[in-house]
C-alpha cells in the first residue's frame, strides 16, 4: 500500500503535536526557536543518512509503503519526514519530562508548573 | 562484521559534541536520561517496523551485525545523539524564545 509509511509518520507527528499543544512545550509558545532547532536538527540527521548512503552502508529497500518518489539517490520523499519526527519527539520528550508533566504523582504540574530551560 | 557505520556515527556524535559541548555539559540529566530511555524503546519497537517491512536495507558487510529484533544496533545511535544534542541545540538557541516564556 504505497503511502503507508509516511501516513505513519504523519499520524506519529500529529500525536506530538496533540502533546506539545496541550501542554505548551514547543511549537505553540516559542514558535521561530522550535522551527529553529528543528530546521537545525533536520539538516544534521539529512547529512548524517546521505553519509551512510554515500558509504554504502545502507539505502531504499522495497518500495511497498513508499510513495516512490525519491528527493535523491535513495532518499525517499519520506524520510526528511521520518527525521523530522525523530526531532520533534526528542525535543517534546526532553521538555516534557523537564516540566514532569508524564509523572502522575505531580500535582502541580501541568501548563505552568515547572520551569524551563 | 565491519566498522563503516560505527565510524560513521562516531563522526556525527564528535560533530554534535564539538558544535554544543558546553550546552551538552550544562543539561540537567534527568529530563534528558528519560527522554533517553523512552526514544530509545519507541526505536527498538519503530525500527523494528521500518526494518521489518524492508522500508530501509543494510550492506551486511558495513555493519557490526549486532542486531535489536531485525534492527542494526548502530541505528540506535541517531536516537541517543539527538536525545543529547536537541536539548543542547534548544537551550543554545534560548534567546529565541519569547521573553515571557523563556527563562
Amino acid at each position: 500500500m504505497p503511502g503507508l509509511y509516511l501516513a505513519g509518520i504523519l499520524f506519529g507527528l500529529a500525536g506530538i503535536a496533540t502533546i506539545d499543544f496541550k501542554y505548551r512545550l514547543a511549537l505553540f509558545t516559542q514558535t521561530k526557536r522550535t522551527l529553529t532547532t528543528l530546521g537545525i536538527a533536520l539538516g544534521f540527521f539529512l547529512a548524517w543518512d546521505l553519509n551512510g548512503i554515500g558509504l554504502g552502508v545502507f539505502w531504499e529497500g522495497s518500495r511497498t509503503y513508499l510513495l516512490g518518489i525519491d528527493l535523491l539517490a535513495e532518499v525517499p520523499v519520506e524520510e526528511p519526514f521520518f527525521l523530522l519526527l525523530l526531532s520533534y519527539l526528542l525535543l517534546v520528550c526532553y521538555l516534557g519530562f523537564q516540566r514532569q508533566i508524564f509523572h502522575k504523582e505531580e500535582p502541580n504540574s501541568g501548563i505552568d508548573g515547572g520551569k524551563r530551560a | 562484521m565491519n566498522l563503516s557505520y560505527l565510524m560513521l556515527n562516531l563522526l556525527f556524535t564528535w560533530f554534535a559534541w564539538a558544535l554544543l559541548r558546553r550546552n551538552i555539559r550544562a543539561l540537567a540529566w534527568r529530563p534528558v536520561l528519560l527522554s533517553l530511555a523512552l526514544v530509545v524503546l519507541l526505536t527498538a519497537v519503530f525500527d523494528n517496523v521500518i526494518v521489518g517491512l524492508g522500508i530501509v536495507e543494510y550492506d551486511p558487510i558495513r555493519i557490526l551485525g549486532a542486531r535489536v529484533g531485525v534492527a542494526p544496533i548502530e541505528d540506535f545511535g541517531y536516537a541517543i545523539v539527538g536525545a543529547f544534542g536537541i536539548p543542547a541545540l534548544w537551550n543554545r538557541l534560548h534567546k529565541l524564545g519569547c521573553p515571557a516564556s523563556s527563562e
